[in-house]
């Protein structure tokens, strides 16, 4: 750039420095306003992601039929090392393979007799990777053939005690059971798991399991369970009285938590016993509803698409409605899912958005306008500066530099404010903020500064003269 | 036609000027329209908050046991839980530590309705007639509400008397707590209810409103009734109406040292909540205020600018006029004229633009908080702002050249030369 277009830019600027000063303070403070819209953007994704994430909006569910037992173990194995994918189970769902729990406390006993209060719910097993914030699912057509097959997501909150996966000999309780009951943590359970698909029902005793802690369930049961009396005399049961009206099938989804390996091995008894009447399970005695979480909410579409190509290379076949083939199908759960998540993210982006468009509107307008202004009050010097032998090219880099120079002082002084402010900001919402701020100025301004440039020099002195 | 050419004709180069002036002039309006329609939402947000959450209440309520068995002393009652609020509140007690604030006492029951070879769940809560109506809302369809005279008198909603199959004038037993049955003669009938702090609904029963998780249904009956069927006259819950939410603090402190000792007594209080929501408040209404300001002094002092660069361009024209016999009003009429229609179309198409482009729902994490997401609200208020700020940047931008044509010679102005 010509040395002399440089010092009469530098001058100028000197010269009339309240405009330019009044500029770079408007700029100044566009910046500072946009850097905080976008990092309220930011932090809210982020602060909506993590909500969405915690209550389990990265997973998704994979219903397999007709697969074994060791299959789907393997299944399990070869899908986590998916990469992007955080964890997947295969939990044993009382709602899904058609099992109650009775679960009841001692409450007296002396050496004649024994009284217990207990609560019928259906049951889960589960291994050392269930976390019970975000990896229960209950899918009601389980519980009602009407209902849509849908599966939906049912948060266990921790009310008291240790609420994780249970060892062999340890159980986790809703909190309404207990408080029914009146014990804590450390009472000993008695549990009879049953197997209701058969006639009779298949019951096996669990006894001496330790309570570890207890939860509510947040889902559309409502913590609904079914309380009931038990009357022991002289070691013997006399009497179990429950409500009249209680149904006698699996008709809520609140469950017991039961380590997996005490589910497999009643699973093992009701197969004895079915074959020992010489029936078949009416139902598969399988856990199979694959539990898969991604890393992320945005990964699950990516981690959807690795893990239908995974199942499919191993012979699988994708259909939602054959339960009588090799099939698998990846449910999404209701309401709480990914793409819930990053339509909500969309919706609360909107505003601050619609503030940063503004306030570059307002910069695009503003730098036009200036401009404006300036060519009108220098619409001479145009025509001189051309007459002399300076290119448009010069003249348009003089204005530039003038324009920059100013843009330059407005983006030191927000960065100065931006570092000092106590709001959420980030390098990267400065950034973005100086960046397309400068964009935009740059577009407005241009058209301007062509306008003269466009016409002969002749005609610019004639016009002004 | 002379004074339409006068005012909008001849501007030349200017007039990209005057367009840039209106630009600049309706996307200021679109901004301060739309802090001035967030503040508007927020400040519409609080108000909601004080109307539903009414930080001057403190609720003093039991513990909620809802597993509780029902054993009738006689009668063929099938065992049920009863989700309701233990009786453990003392009223001595509670009067003693509230002193001269208000009480709103209740009990609240659940009991079944037998009737025929069949029974109903219902929610039966005795209240005080005159208080309740002051914290909760009740719309009588048809009958009237309780009195404190009233004995063993019930008013009921739609929903339960649609399912005990009675209106105004008919009765319905209740299990008293010896055994004997009450009969309630229904006096009034509710088609809408919204009984404040009501107690969660976890059994099934009739319902005003089946979505909600909260008991939106039941009988009412005055307290004196309930004593008689609950056999006690400890509360399950109150609600204690401060003097004003300044005092709720201290309140709370009260209740809970009386209550110390009382493990299955909980005192819950929304004020706290309440400022956090007002300091919210304060935030958003010092941050959009903030930005409108800065707006307006820089954005509206640039579009003035401009503005100011076109009058003083027609400075003489004005001038020439005067020179021919035109008062100097009517010689600044067209300047007049020309500013006004500049600035009410900004100031339109700024407010149309904020109006329908700014989102239905504005939240901002670390600004809103407590209040949460804001609906964006125009009202007259923020018309009326966006227009004087479009009015008085024209009016600043042409001030400079009214005063100069009124205030120094005609000659003058006549011979100075054009920008």
């Amino acid at each position: 750039m010509h040395r002399g277009l440089l010092w009469l830019a530098v001058v100028d600027l000197r010269r009339a420095w309240l405009r330019p000063s009044l500029a770079a303070l408007a700029i100044a403070l566009a910046l500072i306003a946009v850097t905080f819209f976008a990092g309220q953007i930011g932090l809210r994704q982020a602060e909506l992601l993590t909500g969405y994430e915690e209550s389990g909006a990265a997973t998704f569910i994979v219903e397999v039929n007709k697969v074994s037992t060791s299959d789907v173990a393997d299944l399990v194995q070869a899908l986590r090392t998916v990469a992007g994918v955080q964890s997947v189970l295969a939990p044993y769902n009382g709602t899904q393979l058609g099992l109650v729990a009775d679960t009841s406390f001692v409450v007296f006993e002396n050496e004649k007799q024994q009284e217990s209060l207990g609560a019928r719910t259906t049951a889960l097993g589960v291994d050392r990777s269930f976390d019970p914030l975000r990896d229960y699912y209950v899918n009601f057509h389980d519980l009602n053939s009407n209902a849509p097959q849908a599966v939906l997501g049912a948060a266990l909150l921790a009310t008291s005690g240790a609420v994780r996966a249970p060892e062999r000999n340890e159980i986790v309780v809703p909190a309404g059971v207990t408080d029914y009951v009146g014990v804590r943590s450390g009472a000993d359970a008695t549990v009879d798991v049953m197997y209701l698909n058969a006639n009779p029902p298949i019951v096996q005793r669990f006894e001496g399991l330790r309570l570890i802690g207890t939860f509510e369930l947040i889902g559309p049961d409502q913590g609904r369970f079914e309380p009931f009396w038990r009357f022991a005399a002289r070691g013997r049961e006399v009497l179990t009285v429950r409500r009249p009206d209680a149904p006698e099938g699996v008709a809520t989804s609140l469950p017991i938590l039961l380590s997996d390996e005490l589910v497999k091995e009643f699973l093992g008894h009701v197969r004895e016993e079915l074959a020992a009447r010489g029936t078949a399970p009416s139902t598969n005695l399988t856990a199979n509803k694959l539990v898969v979480r991604a890393e992320s909410v945005q990964a699950v579409p990516s981690i959807e698409a690795k893990v239908v190509s995974l199942l499919e290379q191993r012979g699988l076949k994708q259909d939602c409605r054959a339960v009588t083939e090799r099939t698998f199908c990846l449910r999404l759960p209701e309401r709480n899912n990914f793409e819930a998540a990053l339509k909500e993210q969309k919706k609360f982006e909107r505003g601050g958005s619609f503030f940063i468009s503004l306030l570059l509107v307002l910069v695009a307008v503003g730098t036009a306008g200036l401009q404006v202004q300036l060519v009108l009050a220098r619409w001479r010097e145009f025509g001189i500066l051309q007459a002399v032998g300076f290119s448009p090219t010069q003249i348009l880099l003089y204005f530039a530099v003038r324009l920059y120079t100013v843009f330059a002082v407005g983006m030191m002084a927000a960065a100065a404010v931006v570092a000092i402010l106590p709001f959420e900001r980030t390098a990267s919402a400065f950034g973005f903020a100086a960046g397309i701020a400068l964009a935009t100025a740059s577009v407005a301004a241009f058209p301007v500064l062509l306008w003269p440039l466009l016409q002969r020099p002749a005609q610019l002195l004639r016009v002004s003269a | 036609m002379m004074w339409m050419k006068l005012a909008f004709g001849g501007f030349g180069r200017r007039f990209v000027e005057a367009i840039a002036a209106a630009i600049v002039l309706a996307v200021t309006s679109a901004t301060v329209a739309s802090s001035l329609m967030v503040v508007e939402g927020a400040r519409r947000a609080l108000n909601q908050a004080v109307r539903q959450d009414r930080p001057d209440i403190v609720q003093v309520k039991s513990r909620f046991n809802r597993a509780l068995f029902e054993t009738p002393r006689s009668g063929n009652l099938p065992p049920l839980t009863i989700p309701v609020y233990e009786p453990l509140i003392d009223r001595a007690e509670l009067q003693a530590a509230v002193g001269s604030n208000q009480v709103v006492k209740r009990q609240s029951l659940f009991r079944n309705v037998v009737s025929g070879d069949s029974f109903l769940n219902i929610y039966v809560f005795g209240i005080d007639p005159d208080l309740e109506h002051e914290v909760s809302s009740f719309s009588i369809a048809r009958g009237r509400f309780l009195s404190r005279d009233d004995h063993a008198a019930a008013v009921l909603d739609q929903a339960s008397a649609r399912a005990l199959g009675l209106d105004i004038g008919g009765a319905f037993p209740i299990r008293k707590a010896d055994g004997e049955d009450m009969q309630l003669t229904i006096v009034g009938i509710l088609d809408k209810l919204e009984l404040r702090a009501a107690p969660p609904r976890s059994a099934e029963a009739p319902s005003l409103n089946p979505e909600s998780t909260f008991v939106s249904s039941g009988a009412f009956v005055n307290i004196r009734t309930s004593e008689q069927v609950f056999g006690r006259p400890t509360l399950t819950d109150a609600l204690v109406v401060a003097g004003s939410g300044s005092n709720v603090p201290d309140l709370v402190t009260q209740l809970q040292e009386a209550f110390r000792l009382e493990p299955g007594i909980f005192v819950a209080e929304r004020y706290s909540q309440y400022q956090r929501k007002v300091r919210d408040f304060v935030l958003t209404l010092t941050l959009f205020s903030a930005v409108s300001v800065v707006t307006v002094l820089l954005a509206g002092s640039f579009a003035s600018n401009l503005l100011h660069d076109i009058y003083v361009d027609r400075r003489r024209q004005y001038a020439t006029l005067m020179a021919l016999g035109f008062s100097p009003a009517k010689a600044i009429a067209p300047a007049v004229a020309f500013g006004l229609v500049l600035g009410i179309a900004a100031a339109v198409i700024g407010g149309l633009v904020a109006g329908l482009l700014m989102p239905r729902s504005f939240a901002m994490p670390s600004l809103m908080a407590d209040l949460g997401p804001t609906e964006p609200t125009i009202d007259w208020l923020v018309a009326a702002s966006i227009m004087v700020i479009s009015i008085a940047a024209a009016a600043v931008g042409l001030a400079s050249t009214a005063v100069r044509l009124v205030g120094q010679p005609l000659a003058t102005t006549l011979s100075e030369e054009n920008s």
